[in-house]
């Protein structure tokens, strides 16, 4: 009798966690799919009382008015170039630091990594009239580099601490071992660091083309021209027209979210663990 | 022994060789600003030294104290609630899952951080439209009669603004309090559980302990991350209606870029990275401790 009324309770337990874990995540989701949902629908469906969750008349209209058009097409362009150049610059500046930080001894060391913190606390908005003037003076104004430059600055700081968190648990006769068989430094980091920590770099990359991907304060303030607009100040636009293409609007933000979500789903455990490794130390 | 001794005679070269053009490009995009802003905050407009003018106008001027009273409202208020949401869904994720659930749960639940925060801000504005679903959702429960105005009314616009930050932003905390978990060695709750103790006694005495320096790292964290926020309210509310969710950030840009007033909106960001440098005092001293 007493083992039943604890088996009672334990499935009232295991019903009652269920049931609060899925309602929270669906409150949680359901912008998204409202979001899903509106883009499929003719906009004089949008703003309809009562609202309706399913679109009456399904449409992949908006997909197509918003690719139709070749600036939407250009700033998603600009966007991916942007973002991956950020990437792989984050990356290799990155794993050299990271290296120099975990394998060396050497004077300024702690005051390095000390700079390299305090960078992450800045403000960005502080560097944002700097930059403009900085890139303004170097003829970078509405370039790629300007962005690709700046970006790198708010990506490199995270990327260099959660890369040497990652050195800093391969043990050192790795490196001892490459040596004795001849390599140089430079080639125990290609040849031996970087391929065991593949999962790390994947982690570090995957973060810094996220930041990249959304910035929009300083893609607005270092860019002019419309064919150097990145996806975030196409999309900016959109919300600051007079009259809304709401189901246009919501069609970008999906296809905006697209190249995010399909990393997400394969590199999830990857991406978590470089960011709990890298900000927090137990 | 020959290899150590190896290793530190040709440290101090090697070390420098592989950081240097991390720093060197750091430097070059850091200092800079901090230079350049430091000395125009004390010019006036035409480029002659006004001294601290620019630093006592600070207090005179009504929409920095409006601004950053915002601010600091929006910081707060955002950081107990990322506090609370990501707390409260970690131990949910936490409770005996399987792996593959806990990931797809864990994977959704992220979601809203993966997005740009324009995304985001687009998304909640449809959703705040006065006849759009928030307004519809309370109207047929008949908590209000008529429609709000969310990002309108002055009185509610910078709380839904901060709702919109809350949902968006949580998750930092909800990975880390994770990892924070996880890290408990189950034995603790084990041997807990063969004294006798309840639930809720092994959360007081096991879990909250051992979480209390990320809740503590991460709480700093999200303050120096909120208080520097600018995306939401430049898309959403563009600082209205009134100025009631105009933040620090937004100031400044309106200053800098709509004004031109690049000497005292120099003034402003000196002021404001003072203030994230307070904090993250704090924070790095947490950081080497951990180290």
């Amino acid at each position: 009798m007493d083992s039943l009324g604890f088996q009672k309770r334990k499935v009232f337990h295991f019903v009652i966690y269920y049931f609060l874990l899925i309602v929270a995540t669906l409150i949680i989701f359901m912008p998204i799919l409202w979001m899903i949902s509106v883009s499929l629908r003719p906009n004089k469906e949008v703003l309809l009382t009562p609202p309706a969750w399913i679109p009456q008349t399904f449409t992949i209209e908006a997909y197509r008015s918003v690719l139709i058009n070749p600036s939407n097409i250009r700033s998603f362009l600009n966007s991916l170039i942007v973002s991956l150049s950020v990437t792989g610059l984050s990356i290799i500046l990155a794993s050299l630091a990271s290296y120099g930080f975990s394998r060396f001894r050497f004077r300024g060391k702690t005051a390095c990594s000390f700079f390299i913190l305090v960078t992450q606390m800045i403000p960005p908005i502080f560097l944002l009239l700097p930059y403009f003037i900085m890139m303004s003076r170097l003829g970078l104004y509405d370039t790629y580099l300007a962005l690709i430059i700046t970006f790198t600055s708010f990506t490199l700081p995270f990327c260099t601490l959660m890369l040497r968190s990652y050195f800093d648990t391969v043990p050192r006769e790795i490196d001892e071992a490459a040596l004795i068989d001849g390599c140089s430094w430079w080639q125990a980091l290609i040849r031996v660091i970087l391929p065991i920590n593949i999962p790390a770099i994947i982690a570090t990359g995957a973060f810094a083309f996220i930041l990249a991907w959304t910035e929009l304060l300083f893609a607005v303030a270092l860019t002019q021209s419309k064919g150097m607009r990145l996806f975030t100040v196409a999309l900016s636009v959109y919300i600051g027209e007079y009259s809304m293409r709401w189901n246009e609007l919501m069609a970008f933000s999906v296809l905006a979210c697209i190249p995010l979500v399909i990393g997400w789903v394969f590199l999830q455990k990857y991406i978590i663990e470089g960011m709990t490794a890298g900000a927090i130390k137990y | 022994m020959q290899s150590r001794s190896f290793f530190k005679l040709t440290d101090e070269k090697r070390g420098w060789a592989f950081i240097s053009p991390m720093i060197i490009f750091m430097m070059a995009l850091y200092l800079y600003p901090l230079l350049h802003s430091s000395i125009i905050s004390f010019k006036d407009k035409n480029g002659n030294w006004n001294g601290l003018l620019n630093y006592l106008q600070l207090f005179s001027d009504s929409m920095f104290w409006i601004s950053l009273k915002n601010t600091v409202f929006f910081t707060i208020v955002s950081v107990i609630f990322h506090l609370i949401i990501g707390l409260g869904l970690a131990l949910l994720l936490n409770l005996k899952l399987r792996p593959l659930v806990m990931n797809f749960f864990r994977g959704v639940l992220m979601v809203p951080w993966l997005l740009a925060t324009i995304v985001a801000a687009g998304i909640w504005v449809l959703i705040y439209h006065p006849v759009g679903i928030l307004n519809y959702f309370f109207i047929s429960l008949h908590l209000i009669s008529v429609p709000i105005s969310w990002l309108g009314n002055p009185k509610i616009a910078l709380l839904s603004v901060i709702l919109v930050n809350v949902w968006k932003f949580y998750p930092l905390y909800m990975i880390m309090v994770l990892a924070g978990l996880k890290a408990i060695p189950i034995e603790l709750y084990e041997a807990a559980k063969v004294d006798g103790a309840k639930p809720y006694q092994s959360f007081l005495h096991i879990t909250l302990p051992h979480l209390r320096s990320v809740i503590i790292f991460m709480t700093l964290l999200d303050t120096i991350w909120t208080f520097r926020h600018f995306d939401l309210v430049y898309v959403m509310t563009g600082g209205g209606p009134m100025y009631k969710t105009e933040l620090l950030t937004n100031y400044i840009y309106d200053v800098s870029f709509r004004n031109l007033q690049f000497n005292y909106g120099s003034t402003i960001t000196i002021f404001m990275l003072i203030v994230s440098l307070i904090f993250s005092v704090f924070y790095l001293r947490l950081y080497h401790e951990g180290e």
